[in-house]
């Protein structure tokens, strides 16, 4: 691809405009020039005229003519031709031969132009003016004659042409300084922009810096461009640096779990056994890779949902009964809630349809229940209430445990990747420190937002807070349908229906 | 030996207890967090340290600096998933002796284990003498001028602490530390036991006598003076 240069376009323009300039210049130029050469021509005309006339009295007259000594007038030139012709159309003095019969006729009195001998002659008629200080009884020369004067125009027409000259040289002249004084002010100009694309190509992978500010800020045209590559960089390498640490964080977790299954194999190996302890290596090498195949199977489910967060909120998200997703959820925990004897409660209404894939929201509920219940000491309840939030379109749900709280130094650090308040404890647990940042994925994708509030000693609380969508007729049915299943065979406290 | 592992992860921390405990010999505590290591680390009555890096509570990065800083001079072998060589010189430079990155081979470990201990007592290699008694660390075999002598678990543990330390006078509660994880109390009059047994095989009638009690103070392993 042929680049085209911002410099020489500007200059191109540049030149063009100012040879437009100089074009109008030397036209205005020159017109007035020719002007002024033809007035002064046409005055040098008349006072050669003039002179004729006054010859014409003074010289004697002879039959049929006027005799100037026998010579022809002082004041004539060479190459200058004259004619006089007395009122009754009788030649007086000079040639007659060059005057168009027009003029002769006296049809015009005005300068006419005319080629002799490949010279170009301008010349002039007084048709029947009175010759001056004619006296009546005078035998002279008769009283009224016209008088013909031409010249060549050679000498106007070549200062003309020297002036043209003077002109087109000057304006080539002030042009071409003016085309070098235009490179140079606008690669002065395009000085900053040069600078904010060299800084621009600085930026690397490795080197998230944009030190091309501070120039191209100053710059008016230039600083909505170099603020947005600042932000730009700036975001990109945040981003970075999350994905970076990410990594760090679950590369750290897949080799502690390999690490883990590694030396379980390696005691068994290495000790001699016997038969129902080698068993018990072997299942506790199961349990290893079980817990891998977790962390690993949760680490997609997170890399899956945060792939798509660029969906966020979309309009179109697919709507799903609350019930589907959060019974489901409740009913996976039955067991581990019944062996440490954690009632789980529901109330409110579960009827409500709301944004967001029934599996996916699954996921925040279980991620939650699953917290709740880790967090509660055997005998207590762990709550759950859905209700219309208190602004309209938007349903909330709550989590709420009875447990040990979480300090208010770890809350704004829960939803982060592979964060966990108590890791010793949650290393019994088998937690990654994942759940909550698949929740708020999750939730993030159908629109929605999640909180956490807690006290220590008196428990957690998260909030759900999704937006609403309209139940279609016949999916309405359905719902009942199943919310009286999972009620059934569940045993839920009685559903408070608003 | 006594050794403590710092690990937050309990299934390893297990394992490498387990490791350390039957394949060579140590006795092993385990501490859960940082500021659980470092309160056990402090105490100094460890022979080495086996330390993860990313800890709740405290990280042992830090941990490794208090522990300098409070002038405890006991061998600390990281044992982490951080990879990255600026990690490595920065914790070596801080005091740390060693480091074996995740997952790592139980084998390796327990040799760099031994490595970093018999350094720390000024062996260079893991076969420890006082006259023609000899005690390898590796095989985990005692030899009297060139004959194999068969000993207890017990006893071994003993024999191996007194010979690192040979020609110093070891207290009977100092042994008793190194040989047994927090439960030690319980086992106090066990010492004089295992000491006979020893002397029993080793210093047999017409042997030169290398375990010697010193009255009030506790035990010595030394050549003797001529």
């Amino acid at each position: 691809m042929r680049r085209s240069s911002l410099r020489v376009r500007i200059v191109i323009l540049l030149l063009t405009a100012q040879m437009a300039i100089a074009g109008c210049c030397i036209a205005g130029t020159l017109w007035y020039v020719r002007r002024q050469v033809r007035t002064a021509f046409e005055s040098e005309l008349e006072g050669r005229m003039t002179t004729i006339l006054a010859q014409v009295h003074q010289a004697d007259e002879k039959a049929g003519g006027v005799e100037f000594d026998g010579q022809s007038p002082a004041t004539q030139r060479s190459g200058e031709l004259f004619y006089v012709q007395a009122a009754n159309g009788a030649g007086v003095a000079g040639g007659a031969g060059w005057i168009p019969d027009a003029r002769a006729s006296g049809a015009t009195a005005n300068s006419f132009d005319f080629w002799r001998n490949g010279t170009h002659y301008r010349g002039a008629g007084w048709i029947g003016v009175r010759v001056p200080d004619q006296d009546e009884n005078d035998k002279g020369p008769p009283p009224q004659v016209s008088v013909f004067y031409a010249m060549p125009t050679t000498a106007g027409d070549r200062s003309l042409a020297r002036a043209t000259e003077a002109a087109a040289l000057i304006a080539l002249l002030v042009l071409l300084l003016s085309a070098l004084a235009a490179l140079w002010a606008v690669a002065a100009g395009l000085r900053p922009l040069v600078k904010l694309a060299k800084d621009a190509g600085g930026i690397d992978v490795d080197r998230w810096a944009f030190d091309g500010e501070g120039e191209a800020l100053r710059t008016a045209e230039l600083a909505p461009l170099a603020s947005a590559l600042s932000g730009l960089v700036g975001r990109l390498r945040s981003a970075f640096e999350r994905e970076r640490q990410f990594v760090g964080d679950a590369a750290h977790e897949l080799k502690t779990t390999v690490a883990i299954q590694k030396s379980t194999l390696q005691l068994v190996d290495r000790e001699r056994l016997s038969a129902p302890e080698y068993r018990t290596g072997i299942t506790l090498a199961l349990e290893d890779t079980a817990r891998t195949e977790a962390l690993i199977a949760r680490m997609l489910q997170l890399a899956r949902l945060e792939s798509g967060e660029g969906e966020n909120g979309r309009q179109d998200a697919a709507a799903s009964r609350l019930a589907d997703s959060l019974l489901g959820a409740v009913t996976e925990f039955r067991s581990w809630s019944a062996l440490k004897e954690n009632r789980i409660t529901l109330s409110g209404d579960f009827d409500l349809m709301v944004r967001g894939e029934a599996d996916e929201l699954l996921l925040v509920w279980r991620n939650l229940i699953e917290n709740a219940i880790q967090h509660s000491p055997p005998g207590a309840l762990v709550e759950i209430m859905a209700r219309p939030a208190a602004s309209a379109g938007e349903v909330e749900v709550l989590v709420e445990d009875h447990g040990e709280g979480i300090a208010a130094g770890d809350i704004p650090h829960l939803f982060e990747r592979f964060y966990r308040a108590d890791r010793s404890r949650s290393r019994v647990t088998g937690g990654f420190g994942l759940g909550l940042a698949i929740a708020r994925s999750s939730v993030a994708r159908a629109g929605g937002a999640i909180e956490i509030s807690s006290r220590v000693g008196r428990g957690t609380c998260a909030r759900v807070v999704l937006k609403r969508a309209e139940p279609a007729a016949n999916e309405a049915k359905q719902g009942e349908e199943m919310v009286g299943r999972i009620e059934r065979e569940f045993r839920v406290e009685k559903l408070h229906r608003s | 030996m006594r050794v403590l592992i710092v690990e937050d992860e309990t299934r390893l921390a297990a394992n490498v207890r387990k490791g350390l405990t039957s394949l060579a010999g140590f006795a092993v505590d385990a501490a859960s967090d940082g500021e659980e290591g470092l309160y056990l680390a402090s105490e100094g009555t460890y022979d080495a340290i086996v330390l993860d890096l990313m800890l709740p509570k405290m990280n042992g990065e830090l941990l490794l600096r208090r522990l300098r800083e409070r002038k405890v001079s006991t061998p600390v072998l990281v044992l982490t998933a951080v990879e990255d060589k600026a990690t490595v010189v920065r914790l070596l430079e801080m005091g740390a002796d060693d480091y074996l990155a995740k997952p790592f081979d139980m084998g390796e470990l327990i040799a760099r284990v031994k490595a970093v201990i018999r350094r720390n007592f000024g062996h260079a290699v893991s076969v420890l003498r006082v006259d023609d008694l000899e005690l390898d660390m590796n095989r985990r075999q005692v030899k009297r001028a060139g004959a194999p002598i068969e000993l207890k678990a017990m006893e071994y543990r003993v024999l191996e602490y007194l010979m690192a330390r040979r020609d110093s006078v070891i207290s009977k509660s100092d042994l008793l530390e190194h040989l047994y994880d927090y439960n030690w109390e319980k086992f106090s009059n066990v010492i004089e036991v295992y000491i006979s047994g020893l002397r029993r095989k080793i210093d047999r009638e017409e042997m030169p006598k290398l375990i010697h009690t010193v009255r009030g103070h506790g035990y010595v392993i030394r050549e003797e003076a001529a």
